[in-house]
């Protein structure tokens, strides 16, 4: 009889044990889940400290793009890193003569391996006295993979280094930060990077929201007939990338001598883009009742019904900074508008009735100008403001007819400007006009045209 | 027996918690990323600027090839997305990148910075000093959206590198432009050869601009249903110009013809007595936000506008174009030019997306002002060719348009094999 107790009680300890067995194995198991099913790639690539470490004696050949460099910002981490070498190099060698320090800055180069991960190229200390010094790969063979691991890795603050800074960077590399990008100059001429442009009076643009803005602009710049050389308004909608308008008939007094364009109602769609913009338009008199248009001179009216106008265009880097010696134009972006623009104008009067009648229309060749034009203006300093603003184009026909034009902008204060536009046509167009004789012509001569202005920004 | 149970739930317990505590640690360097976020709160632009986005590609590619991650890398045809906090400086909320109709990678918090570095993080950030282009795609309640983003991009883009229809070519160089050819005008109402016309220009994700000629394609692809043979329009030339950005499209186009006309085919059917061509065209449109996902599997889109257009009237006499103001039926015109002008609707369904790249079926119907009614239905066999059969009723008899029309398209999309 006692032995049933006894049996009892060994299998109970047995079952007890094999239960504590199967749970740590179950513990072990959770614990190892992970390193189950999510393998290391790095421990099938590096299996030894030379792994990790590239040897520059191996291939000198290194293609631009396999080299990766940065600067260790998170100063933990480089003060971390440094301490763990000074370390090593002390047990390596005690009589060491330490040029490093534990608060020198950090710059690392890496290089892309080509079955994936990357190698150790090199790490630089730079004191704060502005030595550079390599670190020695004899040392950090003989650093732990973890610490060589973690400032490969790159998970800190870190930040590109300007080759020209550092003079140890192999390679044609070019700081793409110092590119101009053709935005600041862009919003400059095209909208306004403020939410009120107010000027009296060449444009009014007022940025609704931050996507759309409404402009009103006096005249047809981008076709050679700035402000008061074209008897037009534009009213429409500007974005980012386009800008539509509608085109009333209308007058800007200003200081000229000529015959300006005359207006009609019509509209127009224009693009730009950092590399390719353009526009179209029309206009057309029959669009309104007759005498709703008061004309420049009713005897000689001359308008354009349409144009259309395809340009490329590049931005540059020009000037140099306030606090550097020397004459030059102040920092700020060029951005340069090559381009072609078809145009057609009409030549007519008015007749008694106030009906418009046709006369001629330009020709072919009057019909298409080469366009070149500048752009420039200052960084915006820390006022958001640039300073300058300076524009010149000049549209040229293979006929001869052609136009120059500047406009220049100089900002007071934070919320004024003032400025000063001008056009200057060196030729006239001849027109058939059946009234003087079968063949007999009259010449129209644009002028010239000048408006100063001021603007008031919110 | 009760010790042994208790011993059994203690191990139980602690074997759990234990697994639990590692799966909550585990996940935290993997919590799910914020895809809908508030548009009060944040801004969200696409990088345009392509040196700026050739540096955050290959910060990636950099960060792939430093670090054990899950993250792909940028494919030529992604956009990149930056958002930021409105309260937060200089610091990125995320950043993301892929297309909407296969959804973003999102990466956000620390692992920006470790990504861009300071330089890069603080150049992306201040948004106004480089070309960009605000997005809502974060703000939308559907992160991924492929039948919505398919007829976005159709109607004026494509994602392949070459589109060959009957009506529209375009022939992409990268990813920013193309070139663009065009037969008629389906938004106008009148696509292939009843518009007279066709253009050449180039195009870009958000414009297009060019040329119009005479159609000189002289290809009969359809049968007239009803109506009279010659009553068409002629062609002309001149220009256009459309834009579709964010929901709003917009199209301005003018054509002129006072000079030599012999290069008009079209004079051929019409004869040069009767002269009509569209001198000006205007269409604007938004995308409303009616749009429905799994709309009988699929999605579906409304678009409503305004359009106008000036139909001119000329003749040929003594080899010269002049005014006309007598129609066909020897009644007058008030004008030269005869100008209508009314709303414009559309309607765009397409099936679900197959592979997430095409759809089987893409179904249309629309109403261009009072010029037509047009329905289309276009069968996709393949990812590569599509057919589009195309019905069009005139709404008033003209002597430029008359009855219903039945046309079929070919479409045929290529992609370079070796990208």
């Amino acid at each position: 009889m006692n032995n049933i107790p006894s049996t009892v009680s060994s299998t109970s300890t047995i079952f007890n044990q094999s239960k504590k067995i199967i749970f740590r194995l179950l513990i072990l198991i959770i614990w190892a889940l992970p390193i189950l099913i999510f393998p290391q790639d790095y421990t099938e690539l590096y299996e030894t400290m030379d792994d990790w470490i590239y040897d520059k004696d191996e291939d000198i050949f290194l293609e631009p793009g396999q080299i990766v460099e940065w600067g260790v910002i998170d100063r933990e981490q480089s003060r971390y890193f440094l301490k763990k070498y000074l370390d090593v190099l002390t047990d390596m060698d005690p009589m060491a003569n330490l040029q490093i320090q534990e608060t020198d800055e950090m710059r690392v180069k890496a290089i892309k391996k080509e079955n994936g991960g990357t190698v150790l190229y090199s790490v630089n200390a730079i004191s704060r006295a502005g030595a550079l010094n390599e670190l020695s790969k004899k040392v950090l063979v003989n650093m732990s993979v973890k610490d060589i691991r973690r400032i490969l890795e790159r998970k800190y603050e870190w930040d590109n280094i300007n080759n020209l800074d550092t003079g140890f960077i192999t390679g044609d590399i070019i700081n793409v930060f110092q590119e101009r990008n053709y935005k600041q100059c862009r919003d400059a001429f095209w909208w306004t990077h403020r939410r009120v442009d107010f000027g009296f009076f060449p444009r009014i643009i007022l940025r609704v929201t931050p996507r759309y803005a409404i402009n009103l602009e006096f005249g047809r710049e981008e076709i050679g007939y700035p402000v008061n050389a074209s008897r037009t308004l534009n009213m429409g909608l500007t974005t980012e990338v386009f800008n539509l308008y509608l085109t009333v008939p209308s007058a800007y007094p200003g200081i000229s001598n000529g015959h300006p364009l005359d207006g009609a109602y019509g509209g127009g769609l224009k693009f730009d883009s950092p590399r390719l913009g353009g526009s179209i338009s029309f206009q057309d008199l029959d669009f309104v009742s007759k005498g709703d248009i008061t004309f420049f001179d009713p005897d000689h009216i001359i308008y354009n019904d349409y144009s259309g106008q395809l340009y490329w265009s590049f931005t540059n880097r020009i000037g140099k900074p306030e606090d550097e010696p020397g004459f030059g134009v102040p920092l700020g972006s060029l951005r340069i508008i090559i381009g072609t623009t078809l145009f057609s104008l009409v030549y007519g009067y008015q007749d008694d009735d106030d009906e418009f009648i046709v006369l001629d229309r330009s020709q072919k060749l009057l019909a298409i100008q080469g366009l070149l034009r500048a752009e420039y203006t200052t960084d915006m300093d820390e006022k958001f403001i640039n300073k300058w603003r300076f524009m010149s184009q000049m549209n040229m026909g293979l006929t001869g007819l052609g136009s120059v034009q500047f406009s220049v902008t100089r900002s007071i204060i934070q919320w004024l400007s003032v400025s000063a536009s001008g056009a200057y046509f060196w030729s006239g167009v001849d027109f058939l006009d059946a009234r003087l004789g079968p063949e007999d012509t009259y010449r129209w001569e644009p002028g010239w045209y000048f408006n100063p202005s001021i603007s008031i920004y919110f | 027996m009760k010790i042994i149970k208790d011993k059994f739930r203690l191990s139980l317990s602690i074997c759990l918690l234990i697994a639990f505590s590692f799966q909550s640690v585990y996940a935290q360097s993997n919590t799910t990323p914020k895809l809908n976020i508030d548009s009060r709160r944040y801004q969200a632009w696409t990088i345009e600027h392509e040196p700026y986005r050739l540096l955050v590609e290959n910060a990636i590619d950099e960060y792939i090839a430093l670090t054990e991650t899950n993250l792909e890398p940028v494919m030529p045809g992604d956009i990149i997305i930056a958002i930021r906090s409105k309260t937060a400086r200089n610091e990125l909320f995320q950043l993301r990148y892929g297309q909407s109709a296969q959804g973003f990678t999102v990466i956000e918090g620390e692992e920006i910075k470790w990504i861009l570095g300071r330089t890069l993080l603080l150049t992306i950030f201040e948004k106004d000093k480089y070309y960009h282009l605000d997005s809502a795609i974060p703000f939308s309640k559907r992160a991924v959206q492929p039948e919505l983003d398919y007829l976005a991009t159709e109607l004026f883009w494509t994602k392949t590198d070459m589109m060959i229809s009957m009506d529209r070519a375009i022939y992409r160089f990268g990813n920013t432009g193309g070139i663009l050819y065009e037969w008629g005008n389906e938004l106008a109402g009148r696509p292939y050869g009843e518009a007279g016309y066709m253009r050449l220009g180039i195009t870009t994700p958000v414009f297009k601009i060019g040329i119009q000629i005479p159609s000189i394609v002289a290809l009969t692809n359809g049968y007239q249903i009803s109506g009279i043979d010659n009553y068409k329009l002629n062609g002309g030339m001149g220009g256009f110009g459309a834009f579709s950005y964010s929901n709003l499209y917009g199209e301005l186009a003018f054509m002129n013809n006072t000079g030599d006309m012999s290069q008009d085919p079209s004079l051929e059917i019409t004869g040069d007595e009767f002269i009509n061509y569209i001198d000006f065209y205007g269409l604007i449109y938004l995308n409303l936000g009616v749009t429905t996902t799994r709309f009988l599997g699929g999605a579906f889109q409304m678009k409503t506008g305004f359009t106008f257009q000036r139909i001119a009237h000329r003749q040929m006499l003594q080899g010269k174009v002049e005014s006309r103001f007598i129609g066909r039926d020897g009644l007058a015109f008030t004008n030269d030019g005869t100008f209508y002008y009314g709303f414009f609707l559309r309607a765009d369904y397409v099936s679900k997306l197959i592979n997430e790249k095409y759809p089987r079926l893409h179904i249309m119907g629309q109403i261009s002002g009072t010029t037509s009614f047009i329905a289309k239905v276009t069968v996709n066999p393949t990812q590569s060719i599509g057919i589009p059969f195309t019905y069009i009723y005139y709404m008033e008899e003209t002597d430029w348009q008359s009855g219903q029309t039945l046309l079929v398209g070919l479409s045929i999309k290529l992609e370079n094999p070796l990208d």
